[in-house]
């Protein structure tokens, strides 16, 4: 097994090691100055202003912390700045770094597209498609495919949100903990150790490293799991029509199965109390394509082209207020060794031979 | 737009002096689980000196074109029912509804034709009775 080299000769485009395993050592790296930053701020923060109760404690033993360090010298405050520094350095580009996880290039250029063309501006008449409380699915179109006519969107990413929240828990503990050790530091620099905080940061550290594994677990499966990638020749769908599908799954997997299914959800909205709480019901579920037992490799993203037919006698799309009849394409694997996934991708449903659809491409 | 739906009504024991206003809709709302949403399609409303032009115990018309959705749904969580609904405003202050449930579906039979673009609607010959206000039949045009 070849070790990776910190440094080593330019390799032009060629990376040296994988993708996933720079995400890692990069986002381990912000995470770091991070720390490191609340630590040094923290530091100098008990140091300046907890000083006063030590010397009434304990009295300061000479020479620990002079009287220009507690004092506003210009080396508190370029201190201070540096590990202002750090935390903006290391959270913004951890936030952004995590950002970047599971969506292509293809998917945030369209995004960016989208929110420049997000300037108000009146509908042209012949946009309007007369079909009311039918979500009209502009931006399941946005997207144009390589293979079928559009690329779908995915619905709001659950894996992104893992991982940030895993991200806020494990940053935030930590932080904490660096804090109570900047206090214990202190205490121990000026001669009045606090035993009791010390021996408590022993159990304190052990969730932090358990809050820091899970993040890292977090983002292994929602960088290790790869972008899924699903075009249809047509949209929006009709009852009673097939189309064809464009299915594409990349990363590191090892699948023990991959299903492709049509799905239709009804969802409720309510009030339990002061909670506002979401009921979904699948109300139809058809299987397009499963496979078992199938290893998808970087280089080689499994690739598959199907085909779906709508029944006749299905509920189109539907949205109003409080419910919904929402259609979605999901495509769900059984993976090892990371957790199993499961991605949606909205599209709308039209009822049998609607109004005619106008295609913008 | 789908096909038209022409629903009649009247009132039969009270007089017109009796009414302060009648509101005649043509709706749909959702049942279940989730929060009950509506949405009245059509709309009018008859005042007091209106209900005075003629004879209200002679059926009126009320019509309008239905739309193409949403078509009316059976599910688990969601319901949508599609009504004529009829509420009357009598002058002791109290106010009487009165609905007549039809289906909004997708003519199966038509797809493909030029008329596939249209939907049927079926309202079930009904008359309701509650207090003194009757809705008639529905039909199609």
């Amino acid at each position: 097994m070849r070790l990776p080299k910190p440094w080593t000769k330019k390799r032009g485009s060629r990376m040296l090691g994988g993708a996933f395993v720079g995400a890692i050592g990069e986002a381990m790296l912000l995470a770091g100055l991070f720390l490191l930053g609340v630590f040094t701020v923290a530091l100098m923060l008990v140091q300046r202003f907890a000083a006063g109760s030590f010397v009434v404690r304990g009295g300061l033993p000479e020479g620990i912390i002079s009287e220009e360090a507690s004092s506003s010298t210009l080396g508190f405050w370029i201190v201070v700045v540096l590990g202002i520094s750090l935390l903006a350095l290391g959270g913004g580009g951890l936030i952004y770094r995590l950002l970047r996880v599971g969506a292509s290039d293809e998917r945030r250029s369209a995004m960016a597209s989208r929110a420049a063309a997000m300037a108000p501006s009146r509908p042209i008449a012949s946009d309007l498609v007369p079909l009311p409380s039918i979500p009209q699915g502009r931006g399941v179109t946005d997207s144009p495919g390589l293979h079928q006519a559009y690329r779908l969107a995915a619905d709001g990413s659950n894996d992104a949100r893992a991982v940030a929240a895993a991200a806020s828990l494990a940053l935030l503990w930590n932080a904490t903990w660096f804090v109570l050790l900047a206090v214990v530091v202190s205490g121990f620099l000026i001669g009045s150790p606090r035993w009791v905080l010390c021996f408590l940061l022993l159990p304190f550290a052990g969730i932090g490293w358990w809050a820091f594994r899970y993040f890292l677990d977090a983002l292994k499966k929602s960088a290790g799991v790869g972008n899924t990638i699903v075009e249809i020749s047509d949209h929006p769908l009709q009852a009673g029509e097939g189309y064809k599908l464009f299915i594409r799954q990349a990363g590191k997997l090892k699948l023990r199965r991959l299903r492709i299914e049509l799905v239709c959800d009804e969802e409720s909205t309510y009030r339990q109390g002061t909670d506002l709480r979401i009921d979904r019901h699948r109300a139809y579920d058809q299987i397009i394509h499963t496979e078992r037992d199938l290893s998808i490799d970087p280089h080689h993203p499994w690739e598959q082209e199907l085909t779906v037919c709508l029944p006749v006698d299905v509920m189109h799309s539907f949205q109003s207020a409080h419910n919904a009849v929402c259609w979605k394409i999901t495509v769900s694997g059984e993976a090892r060794p990371w957790p199993s996934f499961c991605r949606s991708f909205p599209v709308v449903v039209h009822p049998p031979a609607g109004p005619p659809i106008r295609h913008p491409r | 737009m789908g096909q038209s739906l022409t629903a009649r009504w009247r009132i039969g024991a009270l007089a017109a002096e009796q009414i302060e206003g009648v509101e005649a809709s043509v709706l749909w709302y959702t049942e279940g689980k989730g929060g009950e949403d509506l949405h009245v399609h059509a709309f009018r409303r008859w005042s007091d000196a209106d209900l005075r032009q003629f004879d209200i115990t002679q059926p009126r018309r009320l019509r309008c074109d239905l739309p193409l959705s949403p078509l009316s749904y059976e599910g688990t969580l969601l319901r949508i029912r599609w009504c004529v609904r009829l509420r009357l405003f009598r002058s002791c202050g109290r106010d009487t509804v009165v609905q007549a449930p039809f289906q909004l579906v997708h003519q199966l039979g038509h797809i493909g034709d030029s008329g596939s673009r249209s939907v049927i609607t079926h309202l079930p010959q009904r008359d309701s009775l509650r207090d003194d206000l009757t809705v008639l039949t529905g039909r199609l045009s």
